[in-house]
């Protein structure tokens, strides 16, 4: 990477490049930003990324449609469920595959707890990144509860590997039903709680009021997707604008950020967004589990897959926006090329024109708010 | 400047109102049961976490838990079906025929057992826990069990050799 040219400011004042990271900790993983600071106003910006960079597009050639599924937790590990999901439907999508009704609510449920658990683990770094770190112990409070669901259905708490191509890998457990309606009924009162605690502080919502502000027009050139591009105000969710799976049959609000506290697509707005979807995903959740139809969880499937040659694409809501997978066939039994798209990496992509003006701390706030995570970006 | 004045004094009358707003939540969690479970102490395995004095709302180890992979031999039909299922290779079964016997399979059905291993490695320094190899055993022989404490201190003890004869030299764990 070439450094920066640095101008002379006159007066004996030289503008200054500044390594933000690879170690810095509110870039939530290995991301670097390299820097160019006119004293505390940062005058251009340059994100550096690939230190977490594991290969898994290449990983993805040399192993069998099933085998690869282990690996897409990898892609975004604060919310593997929803990229186990993803991967499964792509692969559905290529061989004309119908799955069991029941397992198409089991991935819903599943998706939704853990776009749950991943925005509260965003709302709650956030908070510690601005520097209010108590409220990051409430939210990995509440987040645990959701590990413990998760793990009574599959065994794992972070890495799940639950999603299967045609189904699912386990049916509910007997307890999870009442288990998760406990845990849904308590999550309200704990954002609540929540939001008294951080959201409606005022020191917090001046500090994030009118903050790096993304504009629509922008927000969309830039392909960002998912919360980041509702808290623009861009009414587009995939959930409900191009359905999947069984997300027709829930009714569920979009929230879109209106400018709460300062103009629309602030940092603030960003923020808003992830602790509105959390309460519209306790709906998802609580509507499945009373819909859900008894029946097999998995299709039908050959022992050994062997998709037909040919190439297809399906994209799913994801809590960091859409994750899209492309996935090229050539008949044998292993694919030809996958490629993964994910929303942290448009995120990324817009830092560097929003940055420039702003100061330091506000790239704090900026990066925090994208909710990036560094997985996700180098795959 | 009157009207500056009050805004300013109503700011901050705002400002400090939230934050006690905030603190009283604080408050409030000083007086509730405390979730953290203090793990060496309260043995997660156990079924009954509240004998050992928990009362938070974390549960024990689920029945579905995936700890370190265990075999049992004797049911292993040698079948070869995990080793091909492990995406990262770090199972190895070297297996040779025997008389015909039939063991009782997962599904309750009837197992034609001709081969018994002689060697099967499980490298749990390389295993990912996804479960995959559990899958499509025929007879249960291979699953997870509930132990998860696995520091050690040579590299050698985390190939783990489940068919082999006790006495035979200790293999170098990167060649499996």
């Amino acid at each position: 990477m070439q450094p920066f040219e640095l101008t002379d400011l006159g007066a004996g004042t030289k503008e200054m490049m500044l390594n933000m990271g690879p170690q810095h900790p509110s870039t939530h993983g290995v991301i670097k930003f390299v820097l160019r600071m006119d004293g505390e106003v940062v005058a251009a910006l340059d994100p550096d990324v690939g230190f977490l960079h594991r290969s898994i597009e290449k990983i993805a050639e040399k192993l069998s449609y099933p085998d690869f599924m282990p690996y897409t937790d990898r892609v975004d590990y604060v919310a593997a469920m929803n990229c186990n999901f993803g991967y499964a439907r792509v692969v559905e999508k290529l061989m004309k595959m119908e799955v069991p009704k029941r397992a198409e609510y089991i991935r819903v449920i599943v998706a939704e707890l853990n776009r749950i658990s991943s925005h509260l683990v965003s709302v709650g770094t956030f908070g510690n990144d601005i520097g209010a770190v108590t409220p990051f112990l409430y939210a990995i409070r509440d987040r645990e509860l959701i590990n413990d669901l998760l793990e009574m259905l599959c065994g794992a708490r972070l890495t799940y590997n639950f999603v299967r191509i045609g189904g699912v890998a386990f049916d509910l457990p007997d307890t999870f039903k009442e288990k998760a309606i406990a845990f849904l009924d308590t999550l309200e009162p704990k954002l609540k709680e929540f939001n008294t605690l951080l959201s409606e502080n005022r020191i917090f919502r001046e500090r994030l009021a009118g903050v790096c502000v993304i504009s629509k027009e922008d927000a969309v050139a830039y392909g960002v997707t998912g919360p980041n591009l509702r808290g623009s105000g861009v009414d587009w969710d995939l959930r409900r604008d191009e359905p999947y799976s069984v997300y027709p049959e829930v009714s569920f609000e979009v929230p879109v950020g209106g400018g709460l506290v300062g103009k629309v697509g602030d940092a603030f707005d960003r923020y808003w967004v992830r602790i509105k979807e959390m309460q519209e995903s306790a709906k998802i959740v609580r509507q499945c589990l009373e819909q859900i139809p008894e029946g097999p969880i998995m299709a039908k499937i050959p022992r050994v897959l062997k998709p037909p040659a040919g190439d297809a694409f399906d994209r799913t809501e994801a809590p960091r926006g859409e994750l899209g997978y492309y996935l090229v066939s050539d008949g044998s039994s292993k694919p030809q090329r996958l490629k993964i798209r994910t929303g942290s990496f448009a995120a990324v992509s817009i830092i560097p024109k929003i940055a420039p003006g702003w100061m330091i701390a506000d790239i704090v706030a900026l990066i925090g708010s994208l909710d990036i995570i560094a997985p996700e970006i180098d795959r | 400047m009157v009207q500056s004045m009050k805004r300013y004094v109503g700011n901050v009358g705002n400002t400090t109102l939230t934050v006690l707003k905030g603190l009283r939540v604080t408050l409030i969690n000083l007086f509730r049961t405390p979730i953290t479970i203090q793990y060496p102490e309260v043995d997660i395995r156990q079924k009954d976490l509240k004998a050992f004095g928990y009362k938070g709302p974390l549960g024990p180890l689920p029945d579905r838990f995936r700890g370190f992979l265990h075999v049992n031999p004797e049911i292993c039909i040698a079948c070869d079906l995990c080793m091909k299922a492990c995406p990262i290779d770090c199972i190895r079964i070297e297996s040779t025929k025997i008389d015909k016997t039939t063991i009782q399979g997962k599904d309750g059905k009837a197992v034609n057992k001709v081969k018994h291993p002689v060697r099967f490695d499980i490298h749990l320094g390389k295993c990912m826990y996804c479960g995959l190899c559990v899958e499509p055993c025929p007879t249960g022989a291979i699953s997870f069990s509930k132990e998860f404490e696995g520091a050690t201190s040579t590299l050698n003890t985390l190939v783990v050799h489940f068919a082999e004869p006790k006495g035979l030299p200790v293999r170098e764990a990167t060649i499996l």
